[in-house]
């Protein structure tokens, strides 16, 4: 019952990736620690959230192009992480890892779905055309409803099928592998930062932009 | 109340979103109860329902100022004042690449990060100065801040937009947007700086943490600078590659005891 609530928690947040409203609760700085508070492990969601927020601080939808999904990625790591081995380090960045192909598993499925959409989309048009406009509102909540179910089962897919793969693979690593994860767990931070730091190369500030010119002079 | 009504309806603009026309039915179910009211006879309604499925993709937040200028337009061609009919289309077409180059600039590009950093440098303070329980600060932080703003200028851009109509576009471009964003990255940069040099003394100086290493005894702040100038470096390459990097040099670190 537990794996169902937290599968349909999963989908309403990813909808809002592109869906519905764009309030960014599906941001990993937000559902990384909304799943580990579900869980009793706040601090691990938390963590979890800002690597993949600095990490990945450029992943927005824009256009045509459909994102990587962080929520799937950090929710379904912070969720086998807590579930199975509460406040192990190792475990959660262990747990990233195995989430990221899945996270890719998701988006293939995602563009399926979006593809789809072009289907009831045509249905709505052809309603449209024989008067039958409550197609157009009917049109609008097909596309969220088939979105929550396919996204549901997707997440009811990843966690069980991931998380006995994880925890398997946790239980049979090496002992130095161990240590690795540990430091993984300090490193990948600063990887973020020098990931966000990247993203402000191209800043002007006016009075180095004026000492510059300057010096230049 | 329509105002509000559509306001709402703004946020279902991508419901049904698809790679052939994008937003084309979410714009539409967002005009629909305006035309609905504009156009009592369902044959001149259809063809006018029929004119807004075309291709239209714009950024969602920004979507609520052509939303009201359409709205003004359609008010005016049911009512006789305007008599080209594709004033509508021009004014989606014409004005959805640059709005949404403003909005995702701005809030995509400029206010997300700069919120979210604020809520990094949060949780690394709350790390030192609270106790475990004050985690749940810094996304509630993050969901508040962006929000306040998201929300706010989204209601306010229906609502003037309704009013100034196409004096929406020189109300935006007075807005200076772009000084306004340069400014949050600018405090965004010095708040990254902050979450650094905070992160580093509180995990990078601790004694423990200070085993003997190469034969001699040094900070993981070492370390840590190291790994952040290589990752600035790394900057280009994609995030997915920069993660397995990561554990994969956490690896060598460990085998090595470094």
């Amino acid at each position: 019952m537990e794996l169902i609530i937290f599968a349909v928690i999963g989908a309403i947040l990813s909808a809002d990736i592109t869906m519905f409203g764009q309030f960014m609760i599906s941001r990993p700085i937000f559902c990384g620690p909304l799943f580990g508070y579900l869980l009793g492990d706040i601090h691990t969601g938390l963590w979890l959230g800002i690597i993949v927020e600095m990490m990945w601080i450029n992943e927005i939808p824009m256009g045509v192009a459909v994102p990587l999904d962080l929520t799937v990625m950090t929710s379904t790591a912070v969720i086998w992480a807590c579930h199975f081995f509460k406040g192990s380090q190792e475990a959660a960045i262990l747990a990233l890892a195995v989430a990221i192909p899945f996270a890719y598993l998701y988006k293939e499925v995602d563009i399926s779905g979006r593809k789809f959409n072009t289907y009831i989309m045509h249905w709505v048009e052809e309603g449209v055309k024989d008067g039958k406009e409550h197609r157009i509102s009917l049109g609008i909540y097909a596309g969220l409803f088939f979105f929550i179910i396919r996204s549901s089962l997707m997440y009811f897919f990843i966690i069980l099928i991931g998380g006995l793969l994880f925890r398997q693979l946790f239980s049979y690593l090496p002992i130095h592998i161990y240590v690795a994860l540990k430091k993984a767990w300090f490193y990948l931070p600063v990887f973020g930062f020098g990931a966000v730091l990247y993203n402000f190369r191209s800043i002007s500030i006016p009075f180095i932009k004026t000492a510059g010119e300057k010096l230049k002079r | 109340m329509t105002k509000n009504f559509v306001f709402l309806r703004t946020f279902f603009l991508q419901a049904l979103w698809n790679f052939e026309r994008l937003q084309n039915i979410g714009f539409l179910y967002i005009l629909y109860p305006v035309l609905k009211g504009l156009y009592p006879d369902k044959e001149k309604r259809k063809e006018v329902l029929l004119r807004h499925l075309g291709f239209f993709n714009t950024n969602p937040y920004m979507v609520n100022i052509i939303i009201a200028m359409v709205i003004n337009s359609e008010t005016n061609i049911a009512s006789g004042k305007e008599q080209n009919l594709k004033k509508p289309e021009m004014i989606k077409s014409l004005m959805a690449g640059p709005v949404a180059a403003v909005g995702d600039s701005f809030f995509w590009g400029t206010w997300r990060p700069f919120v979210s950093f604020i809520a990094i440098l949060t949780t690394i303070l709350s790390m030192n100065m609270f106790s475990l329980n004050y985690f749940w600060i810094a996304p509630v932080l993050f969901i508040v801040l962006y929000n306040i703003v998201h929300l706010a200028f989204r209601y306010w851009s229906l609502i003037v937009s309704f009013r100034v109509d196409e004096k929406m576009i020189k109300l935006i471009s007075k807005l200076e947007i772009k000084y306004i964003a340069e400014i949050f990255r600018i405090i965004g940069l010095i708040v990254v700086v902050l979450s650094i040099f905070f992160y580093f003394k509180i995990f990078g100086m601790v004694p423990a943490l200070e085993p003997e290493r190469l034969g001699f005894s040094y900070p993981d702040a070492v370390m840590f600078g190291i790994i952040m100038i290589i990752s600035f470096f790394l900057g280009r390459i994609k995030p997915v590659v920069m993660f397995y990097l990561a554990i994969i040099l956490s690896f060598i670190l460990g085998y090595l005891g470094l």
